[in-house]
């Protein structure tokens, strides 16, 4: 047995001195010795007290001393209670608990090895009194329900009064020895409320059906290295149960969180299998595109989470770009394909199986987060995964067919159209430039009409996806275990593009003694995604050229221009691609833990948790052999992530004389990761067939790299309960951090809170239909390190990564200049929140308000040419976010057969840039967009849209107009616009006619869901919805994209329809402008042709998003309990039909308005670049219990 | 008391702890070295030094090299912004020539300042490795001089140069801003690393791609030649061109068509011959990516000599006959300079011929017509002619003044150095117009944009922006 201490890790050795090394060792020796000794004592049954006057409570921490058991009570309980006066000599334990609580007014059970004091008790001691005057034992037998009439497994059954307790078998049936013939039962169950039956000598008693707990607040919710129960938690967190829903999980876990959580917004990015989404928790925390991702946690390991550039395959690799050459920036497209082409952004989620998953915290305020210090910043999402519960060995399975197709296609040119477009085109665009341009050859091109491809029927199925899992679980009182395997079939809607999943999982829970209890939890993933390609499918079939074949006529694919004068000289056609290249990754993953916990005492818990989260991933790509790539291309990249974590606490929980209680807990925490890439590629390969790299004729390494870093940690909290009414809480976290040079390494983030629960008051007694009434208030610091590189702010070299040398020499790059003065990201949360709850829980109500200031947000910033390097890291800005959060829950009818809940959620969140760069903001803003970021200006959201604005088109002319900000309208597009004395615009000028249009980001946003039971029918519709946010149609813009013709390899793409519309003659009315205008070729003498209206900076293309989304709608049936009783193994059967994104209210133009270009990154939202939408599936679906 | 010494040692433990963790938060990194490290070892400041040649062979390809040629007609491309030099301050392209001259100047920056701090290895080659950066600087402040000094080719030296930074970079805040530098001042520091740098640069290498790939005194004293020529420095200019034709490491080929052969085949290394003084051996540089060709398109008919250059040389000059020739993929001509498949010829930036046509038209600008430019003249000339169809000598009496002399020097000179990216500048610096659509204006590029609004418009834009 090994027990893992502090920061001693198996790994890495000679890092630390050989003497740090041995006091670990000799540490974790003594705490071992210790644990042994502890746990070799033996308690005896027998209780032997004397004393007069004893309170209670000291009574108590006698009996516990003397048997072992521990007490668990609530400590205002004992007040009302009287001291008593004892002479027990070995006793049992029940005995002495019926003589010290006669007469108290409190009862007990004994459940394990605790002694749950209870309230509302009995004169317990009569019964014992009895028992043997009477004849022998009877069995009673009886059938434990819920409401809905489901058996109740592991339903707990205590005679009371005695520590006589069994619990109900899957078939929630149980059969108890009652030495009485008159008796109580208690029958209580987690999230039910307790109910108690009187016996009289029955051997069979009716059905007991449980009333689902209306008690709010009893339920634990999970918190950075511990739990608390909901009613005593004064930080804001959110919390989500997949087991609550009503038919099949999505593929990752985060698809199923839309609009539940309030101030969680996620987004998804796009209908690609196992694809990253956005998720934010309140608002943009960072101006890093990739720090706006929250810290996900699973069971106490905090794993690779949504980190786009660990998570992103890039397959492009290998390929020679294509020359270009340079020119003035006219063509102000900030062109997606090129960034997003090769690439794909997995969901690490989905390599965790819903299923497995207990429930998701979501911690948001900083009191809540600070625990997590300098990761905390962007919010933390806490994991839970199920473990088994005691009780008869319980078999879930279910099994879940879904069938999907794009609820809608573009819109797109037909081959006659297409080619009657350009050849119309290049008629204006010869009959224009040929004007005084002795440089220009007119092209009299010719696009051939009579063949009309429908490129995307061409790659389109009905995709359909198989989900089946099954979980085995049980225990005992000595232990516990869950297994679980689940296997994922999803197909995606374009042919050819799947993802499967095969995964497992085992957790144990083995109390090894009274003290000292271990476990373990693994997962093991593997996931196989050939659907990389997908979006470039989709992308290639809506711009391939609809006047082409498919095939060539010797039926070989048509991969070029075919029968067009010019195209594209890229290989494209999305169903060669689709068919015969090759793109996947495989992950492998295994996450997991093994801890140990040592109790010596009932309110002590010292626990020691080693976890692991390792993927391997494989990713390979490869382009067969194609006209313009002869032998083909392919790389394949191998990168292993490795991170382990262990983490050290010492919980305290305990009552400090009979009104206050402590919840304490102090830990120490020590994470490394160690990442690594490796790719390789090559070129002309031998065949087709033969995949492996080696065969290539031409072959290389590109990319090998490994990078570590390391975080060490120490943290503490502190919660105070005083009568259960007035709270308080103050957390502390210490991070030391590898990423930062060692003068600015540590930093130190506290936290405070404060709680007042209103109804415990006296003076709330007259306002019965209150049962919860909490004001809770938190103030607190997070941290984030804003992306900064690994390895210091020191200015670093590295040998060329491609291998190139000078001659015969090698040669050194500078991998990252030197920054001496890096800085921490600090973030400061304010946070007010109300729970609400009344009428016994037929409305509860969350309500919090926050603002959140975040100092030295670290951004990538310009710096002049001249100093040798442009862009450098820099603690330049400062940002805020302020919000509403409201969630609401209702039992609108609650029956014995009818039950309708409702649930809404609504968040509000404001961002601002308080403060930038101190340098030319427009300019750099420009340049930062420039570079694939967004024009950022102090005084508005970070995902604001500054644009020029559009005017529409001139009748007169059939030029596009432009309007400034002043309001007057210009013909020409303000970069190259001239002043009154014939001279461009400057910078400056220009740009001020860029205006702020709107915010990627909603003005508010959440879900609405009803659920609808009627004896085992139940009926669940839930919507999401999105409010006031924009989004960029640059699917259209690319759509109206015709100008890209001045080389002989354009891109002459296929186009929106709309087109066909373009202004021809004078007085015409148009939103489509003349083809040939004073935006799209303004200077026909540069041989050059582009097109300002289609920039990415202009509102002619931005459009509301705001949407209500019919997100999910289930009709389940529960086969009744009769139905079952003919089933010898099914417990209970659970059938159900699910559609879902069957509906989308917006009047956004493009398909979905959910999609996301970039994937993670919720900085760069709100672009819309041929991304493939959702699917819309429907789901059949069984869930079976044995 | 026995609790204080419990206390005590839980202290002790725990900072014991955070000792080591601390030390566990030192990783070090993979497959990079920090400055001081990549100094302290000779290997690694060779591999450094290696980087900035690297650096400055970049900044040197591409657009900046086919410039010379393709605003004057000797060659032509599909965009012809430049030749027109209808140019935004916002070209990424010319942006890309200043950052990358800059880039390569901060390289050598490094060597130059702070390697006599690191360095644990012997002062003598201490003293190479700076000669040789010092060489690079002086290479790039020119580039960029003759690219952005507003008038730096047409002598006026109080105008505005390029921004003279000579310490390497460690953090910005803003304060290390500075304006440009007159082009005089920039001039001035060239010529003084150049002079430094011959000083402590060895005559030659022992192996012959050393020689001509990395700095030498003759390559100093070549490039010096340059630089006085366009300073109009006569004397200076002879001076150091008659050292360079004495240096017996070069040779001039006997026919013009032994200093360029034909790569079109493809294979991998192309050996340097006696007249190249200077190149970069891109065709040795094992770089399998995109990224360790040129970038100057010849093959691949991005860019092509035109038929109007082609038709001034005179009949029977191999230079058109044999190094001009039909292109295989489309109707245009190509050059033999550049003509391998994968683009990496390697890149001759100074050449004996160069420095022979250097002196003879120094010559000519300080003594007129004279004899010895004339002679100069005829080597060249001469030999770009099969033995037997040569044309008559010149003679000073074909001469009618000095200008007649330079112009045909000049025409000689665009003949020999046709696409090595040179004619820009030679007929801006002798009075003449590139091409007719190119103003005056404009003979100076854009300062790029981010730099003037990066220092709030110290670095001043150039007039004709």
């Amino acid at each position: 047995m090994q027990i893992v201490v502090y920061c001693k890790m198996p790994f890495r050795k000679g890092v630390l001195p050989a003497k740090t090394i041995l006091i670990m060792k000799l540490t974790a020796l003594i705490i071992l010795i210790a644990t042994l000794h502890v746990s070799g004592k033996t308690f005896s049954q027998k209780v032997t007290i004397s004393g007069k006057d004893l309170p209670l409570s000291r009574v108590f921490k006698l009996i516990s001393k003397q048997t072992g058991y521990e007490f668990l009570y609530d400590a205002q309980l004992l007040r009302s209670t009287h001291p008593v006066d004892l002479d027990l000599r070995d006793q049992t334990l029940t005995d002495a608990l019926n003589i010290s609580l006669k007469n108290q007014g409190l009862t007990y059970h004994i459940k394990y090895n605790t002694v749950i004091i209870g309230e509302g008790a009995v004169q317990a001691p009569t019964l014992p009194s009895t028992v043997d005057s009477l004849p022998g034992p009877i069995e009673t037998r009886g059938r434990i329900m819920n409401e809905k009439g489901e058996p109740l497994a592991g339903a707990t059954i205590i005679v009371k009064g005695t520590d006589k307790a069994v619990m109900t078998d899957n078939d929630g049936r149980f059969v108890i020895p009652l030495k009485a013939r008159k008796a109580v039962l208690i029958v209580s169950f987690i999230g039910y409320a307790s109910k108690e039956i009187i016996i009289s000598g029955e051997h069979e008693i009716p059905a007991t059906l449980l009333q689902r707990s209306v008690k709010t607040g009893e339920e634990a919710v999970v918190i950075g290295y511990g739990t608390i129960a909901r009613k005593n938690l004064t930080g804001s967190v959110a919390s989500y149960k997949p087991g609550n829903e009503p038919g099949a999980l999505p593929l990752s876990i985060d698809n199923a969180m839309v609009g539940k959580l309030a101030g969680v917004y996620v987004a998804p990015s796009s209908g690609v299998p196992g694809s990253a989404n956005a998720i934010t928790i309140r608002g943009i925390s960072t101006l890093n595109t990739v720090g706006n991702s929250p810290l996900i946690v699973v069971d106490g390991v905090p794993i690779y989470g949504i980190d786009k550039n660990l998570n992103t395959t890039n397959f492009g690799a290998g390929n020679v770009q294509q020359f270009a050459f340079g020119g003035s920036l006219t063509q102000s497209d900030y062109d997606a394909s090129g960034q997003l082409r090769n690439t794909f952004e997995k969901n690490p989620l989905a390599t965790i199986n819903p299923d497995d998953i207990e429930s998701i915290d979501v911690l948001k305020d900083a009191y809540a987060t600070a625990i997590y210090g300098s990761r905390g910043a962007a919010g933390v999402i806490l994991i839970t995964t199920k473990k088994g519960l005691q009780g008869k060995a319980r078999i879930d399975a279910d099994v879940a067919t879904t069938f999907n197709r794009p609820f809608k296609l573009p819109a797109l040119m037909n081959g006659d159209q297409y080619a009657g477009f350009y050849t119309a085109y290049f008629h204006a665009m010869d009959s224009v430039s040929a004007i005084g341009n002795p440089y220009y050859f007119p092209r009299n091109y010719i696009f051939p009409k009579g063949i009309n491809t429908d490129w995307l029927k061409a790659i389109i199925r009905t995709g359909i996806g198989v989900n089946a899992n099954i979980a085995v679980s049980g225990g005992n009182d000595r232990g516990t275990y869950y297994i679980s395997g689940g296997y994922t079939d999803q197909q995606s809607y374009i042919i050819n593009q799947d993802y499967k999943r095969y995964q497992g999982r085992v957790r144990f829970d083995q109390h090894m003694s009274q003290q000292f209890t271990i476990g373990t939890d693994i997962n093991l993933t593997y996931a196989y995604n050939n659907a990389l390609n997908a979006q470039t499918i989709y992308r290639d079939a809506i711009l391939k050229s609809p006047n082409q074949s498919v095939y060539n006529p010797d039926g070989t694919y048509n991969w070029g221009k075919g029968t067009n004068p010019i195209g594209p000289s890229s290989d494209l056609n999305p169903v060669g691609t689709a068919r015969a290249d090759k793109n996947y990754t495989t992950d492998t993953r295994v996450l997991g833990n093994v801890y140990a916990e040592f109790k010596p005492v009932s309110w002590l818990a010292l626990k020691s948790e080693f976890g692991v989260d390792w993927i391997n991933t494989t990713a390979y790509s490869r382009q067969i052999s194609k006209p313009q790539t002869v032998g083909g291309v392919g790389n394949q990249t191998t990168e292993p992530l490795r991170k382990m974590v262990t983490n050290n606490t010492i919980t305290i929980n305990k009552t400090l004389g009979g009104k206050s209680n402590i919840n304490s807990v102090i830990g120490q925490s020590f994470e490394t990761s160690d990442e690594s890439t490796n790719t390789i590629w090559g070129r002309g390969f031998l065949n087709n067939n033969i995949l492996s790299i080696n065969a290539a004729t031409q072959k290389g390494i590109q990319t090998s790299l490994e990078q570590q870093w390391a975080l060490v940690s120490f943290f503490g909290r502190l919660d105070y309960q005083y009568d259960q009414k007035y709270l308080a809480g103050v957390t502390y976290r210490l991070d030391g951090s590898s990423k930062f040079a060692a003068n600015h390494r540590y930093v130190g983030f506290p936290s405070f809170s404060a709680g007042w629960v209103v109804n415990r008051e006296s003076f709330m007694k007259h306002f019965t239909m209150i049962d919860e009434l909490k004001l809770r208030g938190s103030l607190g610091f997070t941290g984030s390190d804003g992306g900064a590189g690994y390895y210091g702010n020191q200015g670093q070299y590295v040998l060329n990564v491609y291998g190139a040398t000078y001659g015969n020499l090698p040669v050194l790059n500078v991998s990252q200049p030197v920054n001496p003065n890096l800085l921490w990201e600090k973030t400061k949360t304010y946070n007010l929140g109300l729970d609400l709850s009344l009428w016994q829980s037929r409305l509860g109500v969350v309500f919090d308000y926050y603002n959140k200031t975040i100092n030295n947000a670290i951004l990538p910033s310009a710096l002049p040419g001249f100093m040798g390097f442009t862009s450098q890291v820099q603690n330049l800005a400062d940002l805020s976010n302020r919000g509403l959060e409201l969630t609401l829950n209702t039992q609108n009818i609650v029956t014995k057969d009818l039950r309708w809940t409702t649930n809404f959620t609504i968040s509000r969140n404001r961002d601002i840039i308080l403060r930038l760069h101190k340098i030319d903001q427009a300019d750099l803003a420009l340049q930062i967009e420039q570079n694939g970021g967004r024009y950022w200006l102090q005084g508005h959201s970070a995902t604001e849209f500054f644009l020029y604005r559009w005017g529409g088109v001139d009748p007169k002319t059939g030029n596009p107009v432009w309007v400034g900000a002043d309001g007057k309208p210009s013909q020409a597009p303000f970069p190259i616009a001239k002043d009154a004395q014939g001279n461009y615009l400057s910078t400056e000028q220009y740009l001020s006619n860029r205006v702020p249009m709107g915010d990627a980001m909603p003005k508010f946003y959440g879900g609405f869901g009803n659920d609808l039971t009627w004896k085992g029918l139940e009926l669940n519709i839930f919507f999401s919805y999105s409010y006031g946010n924009k989004m960029y149609n640059g699917s259209k813009a690319t759509l109206y994209n015709y100008t890209q013709a001045s080389y002989s390899n354009a891109s002459i793409n296929n186009l929106s329809p709309d087109l066909l519309g373009y202004w021809k003659t004078p007085g015409q009315q148009t939103s489509i402008p003349a083809i040939i205008n004073a935006s799209n070729y303004a200077n026909p003498a540069y041989g050059t042709s582009f097109d300002y209206t289609l920039g990415r900076d202009i509102s002619r293309f931005l459009e509301d998003a705001s949407y209500i989304k019919l997100r999910s709608l289930t009709l389940a049936y529960n086969l009744p309990a009769s139905a079952m009783r003919s089933m010898k193994f099914i417990h209970n059967a659970r059938v159900y039909v699910q559609g879902d994104n069957l509906l989308i209210i917006t009047k956004y133009s493009g398909i979905d308005p959910e999609v996301s270009a970039y994937g993670s990154s919720a900085l760069n939202a709100g672009f819309d670049e041929l991304t493939m939408p959702a699917a819309r599936s429907f789901t059949v679906g069984i869930k079976l219990g044995m | 008391m026995k609790s204080i010494y419990k206390h005590t040692g839980w202290i002790l433990l725990a900072s014991l702890l955070f000792i080591s963790c601390n030390k566990k938060l030192d990783l070090a990194p993979e497959g990079t070295l920090t400055e001081k490290d990549a100094l302290s070892d000779s290997a690694n400041a060779l591999s450094l030094l290696a980087g900035v040649y690297q650096s400055c062979w970049l900044a040197s390809t591409g657009d900046e090299y086919t410039l010379g040629d393709l605003t004057t007609g000797v060659s032509q491309a599909s965009v012809n912004n430049y030749t027109t030099g209808a140019i935004d301050a916002r070209d990424a392209t010319v942006a890309a020539f200043w950052n990358e001259n800059y880039a390569t100047i901060n390289l050598a920056n490094v060597i130059i300042v702070s390697l006599p701090q690191s360095a644990r290895f012997s002062a003598g080659f201490q003293q190479q490795l700076i000669a040789e950066a010092k060489f690079i600087r002086a290479f790039s402040y020119f580039n960029l001089l003759i690219l952005f000094g507003d008038g730096a080719l047409q002598g006026k030296m109080d105008s505005m140069g390029v921004p003279l930074r000579l310490q390497p970079f460690s953090g910005y805040n803003g304060s290390q801003n500075i304006a440009r530098s007159t082009n005089g001042q920039v001039y001035s520091q060239i010529l003084q690393d150049l002079g430094e740098a011959i000083h402590a640069l060895p005559a030659g290498y022992s192996d012959d791609l050393s020689q001509r790939t990395r700095a030498t005194q003759g390559s100093g004293r070549a490039l010096a030649a340059r630089v006085n020529l366009y300073m109009k420095n006569y004397d200076q200019c002879i001076a150091f061109c008659d050292s360079v034709l004495g240096d017996s490491h070069f040779q001039l080929q006997a026919s013009a068509t032994g200093v360029f052969a034909n790569n079109s085949s493809g294979t991998k290394r192309y050996a340097f011959n006696p007249e190249i003084v200077f190149a970069f051996p891109t065709s040795y540089n094992n770089d399998p990516t995109q990224y360790g060709e040129n970038g100057i398109y010849y093959y691949y008919s991005y860019i092509w000599p035109t038929t109007g250059f082609a038709a001034t040389y005179a009949a029977g000059d191999l230079r058109r006959t044999t190094m001009i020739m039909p292109n295989a993929f489309s109707s245009n001509l190509t050059t033999i300079k550049f003509s391998d498949p994968n683009d990496r010829d390697n890149l001759v930036m100074l050449r004996l011929a160069e420095v022979v046509l250097n002196k003879a038209e120094a010559m000519a600008y300080k003594a007129g017509v004279n004899q010895t430019s004339v002679d100069l003249l005829n080597t060249i000339h001469q030999r770009a002619f099969a033995s037997g169809s040569a044309p008559a000598l010149y003679t000073t009496g074909d001469f009618a003044d000095e200008q007649a002399l330079i112009d045909q020097l000049l025409q000689e000179r665009q003949w020999e150095l046709a696409f090595e990216g040179q004619d820009r500048f030679d007929k801006i610096r002798s009075g003449k117009q590139p091409n007719p659509t190119l103003p005056s204006t404009k003979y100076a590029l854009p300062i790029p944009q981010p730099d003037i609004d990066l220092t709030s418009g110290l670095i001043k834009q150039n007039p004709g922006y």
